[in-house]
């Protein structure tokens, strides 16, 4: 498994491919904007789409699927999506890959962290040293103790992978993040 | 990007060099030198290892993982580094000058007596770490996270720091001078 991370300077969003290099088949994780160099990307590594994940609905996570679903043809799985729901426990597998979801609300209602392997993709419900913003400070708390609660339970060496700026590990986030003390 | 190859011997958790297909532990040969010797370090994963003296320079390192390692005089002098996690190492007097680095992880490492002198470092993970009697001079340090670092004696004169996260740093002797500081997260 090879996971590319992707920057857009529109929303400043990160997007990441999660390919297999075996079968070349490849996740597509918050195509917030779809530009040449993504394209790019897929085809130099030969990748197919099997599936769009998205860790939340926010424009800066999905307004980049118009442009890819005119290229390619993929299913989109997002909390409670009627067509490919995201249900909390229950693993996808999608192709080569096994993904655990750890639907956690608190940034948005339907934000939902993905496992896959070693990695965590957090979108906006964590980011290094910092978690997402919310409504009111008791969905912060409730945000907060669903990350601790996730986590706690992984590998500290896991990688973390957010919808904005640097990646991280569990280990940081548990000594430096101050939001989850 | 990010890779990870296990160790082709039966139920061991840790990751594969990338010339052996085993671990350090599990490689009958022990040997690192079929994977430094190339100009690519693509997918190599060397965890708590001690590096002393070794010039790395203008080799790129893609998708590999060096934690809980030390570094010790070692040259990274025009390095492109991608995608690669050094989170809690030690680096002492090493040399990162006119490096390339992005979407790494640095978090919780110490540098002290390190350059970083005209590198773009961006989209990198420095959260926890500390550093002392360093000088990244002349860099762009674009979406790089600093929180909860511990600068002391340190340049960071002359760089871009929009975005970079500065919140709740420990701050002593530290130089923003000529830098758009006020672009900073803090």
């Amino acid at each position: 498994m090879r996971i590319h991370q992707h920057f857009s300077v529109v929303g400043f969003c990160n997007t990441y491919v999660v390919g297999d290099t075996t079968s070349k088949k490849a996740l597509l994780i918050d195509p917030g904007h779809a530009d040449i160099e993504l394209i790019r990307l897929l085809q130099q590594h030969e990748y197919t789409i099997e599936a769009v994940l998205l860790t939340h609905r926010h424009a800066g996570h999905a307004d980049g699927l118009a442009l890819l679903q005119k290229i390619y043809e993929f299913p989109v799985y997002a909390y409670e999506d009627p067509s490919h729901p995201v249900r909390p426990g229950k693993p996808l597998l999608i192709g080569p890959f096994t993904i655990i979801p750890f639907p956690v609300g608190g940034h948005s209602r339907d934000s939902v962290v993905y496992r896959i392997e070693d990695a965590l993709f957090t979108g906006d419900a964590l980011s290094a040293a910092a978690i997402g913003r919310t409504p009111s400070h008791r969905l912060s708390e409730h945000l907060a103790d669903g990350l601790n609660r996730i986590l706690s339970s992984l590998d500290p060496q896991t990688l973390v992978f957010p919808g904005h700026g640097p990646p991280s590990t569990i280990r940081s986030e548990l000594l430096f993040n101050q939001s989850l003390r | 990007m990010y890779s990870f190859t296990r160790c082709k011997e039966p139920s061991c958790p840790r990751y594969a060099t990338h010339a052996s297909g085993y671990c350090l532990e599990h490689d009958p040969a022990q040997d690192l030198r079929p994977t430094l010797s190339s100009s690519v370090l693509d997918s190599v994963s060397i965890s708590d290892w001690r590096w002393d003296t070794k010039d790395l320079s203008g080799k790129r390192i893609l998708g590999s993982l060096f934690g809980y390692s030390t570094f010790h005089s070692v040259s990274f002098a025009r390095t492109t580094v991608l995608n690669s996690n050094f989170s809690f190492c030690l680096f002492e007097k090493c040399v990162f000058d006119e490096s390339t680095i992005r979407y790494s992880i640095f978090s919780g490492s110490t540098f002290l007596g390190c350059t970083f002198r005209n590198s773009r470092i961006t989209h990198t993970n420095f959260n926890g770490s500390v550093f002392s009697d360093c000088d990244a001079s002349g860099s762009d340090l674009y979406y790089s996270s600093f929180a909860h670092a511990h600068l002391h004696d340190t340049k960071l004169e002359d760089c871009n720091v929009r975005k970079a996260d500065f919140r709740h740093t420990l701050q002593e002797n530290l130089s923003f001078r000529w830098s758009n500081y006020r672009e900073r997260l803090r």
